[in-house]
This record gives structure tokens, sequence and C-alpha cells, in this order.
């Protein structure tokens, strides 16, 4: 059977949905978890409108768990540079967060698990739950290291 | 933080009066929660108001509960849908007792002893 391809255009409207605002915000020092409160709260801002699609609080908090975890591992080199968010929807939301700070090779993100909670109450897990959480919410995740820089593609199915 | 609390039943009910408690706010959290000292109550931590924990705000809220010791419990109530979702998502909702509200939680205090 012969397959017509039809000509694949697209409106403004539509090129800018699928590819949208940058925020950039810089870290003004270590652990600076307020710079991530604000441009979090900016980054969700320009999310509004796709409220319908995705559960934007699991979002918010994939985002939060992935930039407060570049804030505390990031040392110096995460200073350098701003951190940049971008985001595109097609059939699947992705956001893409790139940042200067230290590689983390890409399986310890991708095979994290929850801290087993069989521990004894003096023992309980006070923190390792970031990338669980983070693989538990997205339908897929892809880190890559380019250069002195982290991109780190998250991608989330509508709801 | 803004935390409020009273003694409701046999809780002393504590309740966040802030919309987030995120890696800004966890440090914060554990203070105020820390410095309030009412000898030997029991806890209720009402969490109707925050919208949004992150795993720093949950690690703030276990550190909390482990602080008290073993011997005093602190229960939670009135978790948000995003809230509820991270303590099911981190099977913490198998360590706290969580109560749909503040009502019920006190109700079921005074029914079990």
């Amino acid at each position: 059977m012969q397959r017509v391809n039809k000509p694949f255009r697209i409106n403004n409207q539509q090129a800018s949905a699928l590819n949208n605002t940058l925020i950039r915000f810089h870290l003004r020092g270590a652990e600076d978890f307020d710079a991530v409160r604000i441009g979090l709260g900016k980054f969700m801002l320009n999310l509004e409108t796709l409220h319908t699609q995705y559960n934007l609080g699991d979002i918010e908090l994939v985002l939060a768990e992935v930039l407060n975890n570049i804030v505390e591992h990031g040392s110096e080199d995460a200073q350098k540079h701003p951190i940049s968010m971008r985001w595109s929807n097609a059939d699947q939301l992705c956001i893409t967060i790139i940042d200067s700070g230290r590689h983390i090779p890409s399986e310890i993100i991708t095979n994290a698990n929850m801290p087993d909670l069989h521990v004894g109450f003096s023992n309980l897990p006070e923190g390792g739950f970031g990338w669980a959480l983070v693989n538990a919410i997205c339908c897929k995740v892809c880190p890559k290291r380019r250069g002195s820089f982290n991109t780190l593609r998250l991608y989330f199915s509508k709801q | 933080m803004d935390l409020s609390h009273a003694q409701q039943g046999d809780y002393l009910v504590v309740t966040v009066n802030a919309s987030r408690i995120d890696a800004s706010a966890a440090l914060e959290f554990k203070d105020s929660m820390n410095a309030i000292d009412e000898s030997n109550h029991k806890i209720l931590l009402n969490l109707e108001h925050v919208e949004f924990i992150d795993s720093r705000g949950l690690g703030a809220v276990v550190s909390v509960m482990k602080h008290l010791g073993k011997g005093r419990k602190m229960d939670l109530c009135a978790l948000t849908p995003t809230v509820d979702k991270v303590f099911r998502l981190t099977r913490m909702d198998s360590i706290f007792a969580i109560y749909a509200t503040r009502e019920q939680a006190i109700s079921d205090q005074q029914s079990t002893g």
C-alpha cells in the first residue's frame, strides 16, 4: 500500500507551544535552596496552561528534587553558570534542565531505589528519596554529560 | 516557620501555617518543631495548609519524629493530595499514622484510649 506523506507544517502558535520559555537562574552560594524555590516558582507559572493535561504537583516535585540535588552536590562549579530549564509539549511533556555542577553518573540516577524503611526507628532514613521519586513519577529520565554541562531530559505522560 | 499549637484531646495539635515544607524551609521547620516543648503530649501534625513537600521536607518531618523519641508519637492529619502522594511513593505512610482530618485523629485516640 502506498503511503502518502503529508507535508509537516506548523503555524506560529503551534511552534511556540512546541518549544517554550527558557527560565534561567543563578545560584548565589552553596546550598542556595531559596534560589531554587524562586526559579521553580517562575517555571511552574509557565506550565500553568498545561494543568488539564498533566499533574503539575508531580512535575513540581520532580523538578524540586532535581534542582535541590544540583544545589546540594553541585559545589562551586554549579555557581559558575546559570541553571537553565525549558519545556516542550507534544505527545508527552519534555523538560530539559542544564547545569554546570558536578557530574552524576547516569546509572546512579536511573537505578535509584527508595530507601529501605525496615531498619528500626532510630535508623529511619531522612534523605535519599530524591532520584527514586523522579524515577517513580517520570515515564523516562535521560541524563547526559556534555563537556562541563549536565543535560537532564525528563518526560511526563499525560494524565 | 509559623506553627500554631493547641491541646485537643490526647494530642498537642501542631498546625503548619505555611504552604511549603521544601528544602528552603526544612531547617526552619525542624527548629520550630523542636522548640515546641510541651512535655509529654503526643503530637498531631496538621498539614492542611501545606500544598507542597519535597524529600528534604519529608526528611525534616522524619527527623522531628525521631527527635521526639520512640516513646512520644507523632501522627499526621489532613494531607493535601500532593503531600499525600510523597508519603505514599516513599512508603512513609507505613511509618506514620495518617488521618484524613484532625477530628478523626482525635476521636480515634479517644475511642482506643
